[in-house]
């Protein structure tokens, strides 16, 4: 019997393919590609240490957790010689996208490949309704597509590596260069990277699409960390922000004056090491006047938010230039702050 | 008489006791930090020893803080029973 490793897009897909029918081993890729630094110059395993860092944030107890828990995936990725055949279980969202590129820029890297690398990735699965992800299937859908997975291609590997650098560049123009190129053998790509441009601070009103999204469903009342999570998971065609990454946007606009929250003004989301879950579930979220006004268009948030982000190679800091969206002419452009 | 091989990844003192440890079940670092009396470093390695042969298995659990709970691989627990297997037939060859 061939020895398997499924690397699948995260838990949720890895946790189901475990209790399946299927042999073989699982690898979840944990890592929220689309926030946080991926600095270029800097080797894989260096990465995995930026990454916990940006995670942990001031916590060196945790930095040491989630580090540990980066390395072991990596140790066990460099461990693919031991596998007959690695399948990649993905979809087509960005988060997953970006994984794609991080993971065949890998394997385009290794010079011995004794398995066979194959992938399914996937945007819609018959009988699911809205389809967000693997880990909506069940045992029995998970095994169905076994069966359909493909070789991974050349051509595929040399286009991952493209993007893989376009995304850790410094200069965000060669990702946005890179989507008037031939996308096709990765077919979802294209729209994923597009969303991904959206996450940069729009020229319209300061705020990026995320951003935007939260505090209109604030503005209309919609006051649960809770809800705001899951009814900005409805404004997403293809859904790739998790719970973390959606409260620590609206930490990051609590402190502006653009949100309230009660009982104090510091949103709190650190589950059990800061807050209860009964605290957590307590707070209320509110738009202010001036919140209002953002959104109405008559004045930018970009003197508001102080930015200190990444995404991928970029540095967003308020204190220089800036790169934002411009949504009318769909390109990036370089502000001076 | 050929004597049975042992797999050098399980053959550890250390790891052999992790390696039950996990076989037996999930756990997390901590726990298995507390019941082999290890420092974080050391665990460590020895993780990444089972890792690097695609024998340790993670899985994110959120239960309140997330944290990661370790065990066997799908063939690392086959791994783990060959290396039991092994070692019982050459303890036997050793008669009374």
């Amino acid at each position: 019997m061939s020895k398997l490793l499924h690397i699948t897009n995260g838990d949720g897909a890895a946790d189901v393919l475990k209790n399946s029918v299927l042999d073989g081993d699982t690898l979840p890729w944990r890592d929220t590609m689309h926030y946080g630094p991926f600095p270029e110059g800097i080797d894989f395993d260096e990465i995995s240490a930026v990454r916990a860092r940006y995670f942990a944030g001031n916590s060196d107890e945790v930095f040491v957790e989630i580090e540990r828990d980066f390395q072991l995936r990596n140790d066990h990725l460099k461990a693919t010689e031991h596998y007959d055949e690695v399948v990649l279980w993905f979809e087509h969202d960005l988060l997953d996208q970006l994984q794609i590129t991080q993971i065949l820029d890998w394997f385009g890297s290794q010079h011995v490949k004794p398995y066979s690398l194959t992938m399914i990735c996937i945007n819609s699965f018959e009988g699911i309704e809205p389809f967000r992800g693997l880990g909506q299937l069940n045992c029995d859908q998970m095994v169905s597509l076994f069966s359909t997975r493909l070789p991974v291609t050349q051509l595929q590997m040399e286009l991952a590596s493209e993007i893989w650098a376009a995304f850790r560049s410094p200069n965000p123009k060669e990702l946005e260069t890179c989507q008037e190129r031939n996308l096709d053998s990765l077919p979802f790509l294209g729209a994923a990277l597009f969303r991904h441009l959206e996450e940069y601070p729009w020229t319209s009103d300061g705020l990026t699409r995320t951003e935007r999204q939260i505090m209109t469903l604030i503005s209309s009342e919609v006051s649960r960390p809770g809800m705001v999570f899951s009814d900005n998971m409805q404004l997403e065609t293809c859904l790739f922000i998790g719970d973390w990454p959606t409260y620590k946007h609206i930490s990051n606009l609590c402190n502006t004056s653009m949100i309230q929250c009660e009982p104090n003004q510091e949103f709190q989301y650190e589950i059990d090491t800061k807050i209860s879950i009964e605290e957590f579930r307590a707070q209320r979220l509110s738009i202010t006047e001036i919140g209002n006004q953002v959104l109405s268009g008559a004045i930018n948030a970009t003197d508001l938010i102080e930015r200190d982000e990444w995404l991928g190679g970029v540095h967003l800091q308020s204190n220089e230039s800036m790169w934002m969206w411009d949504s009318e002419k769909r390109k990036l452009t370089l502000i001076a702050l | 008489m050929a004597l049975p091989l042992l797999d050098p990844v399980f053959h550890q003192t250390v790891r052999t006791r992790v390696s039950v440890l996990l076989y037996k079940g999930g756990a997390s670092f901590s726990q298995l930090k507390a019941a082999l009396d290890i420092t974080d470093g050391n665990l460590d390695a020895h993780l990444r020893k089972l890792s690097a042969a695609g024998y340790l298995h993670s899985q994110m659990v959120r239960d309140g803080r997330p944290h990661t709970l370790y065990q066997l691989s799908d063939s690392g627990t086959k791994a783990f029973r060959q290396y039991r297997d092994s070692l019982r037939l050459l303890l036997k060859q050793s008669g009374k």
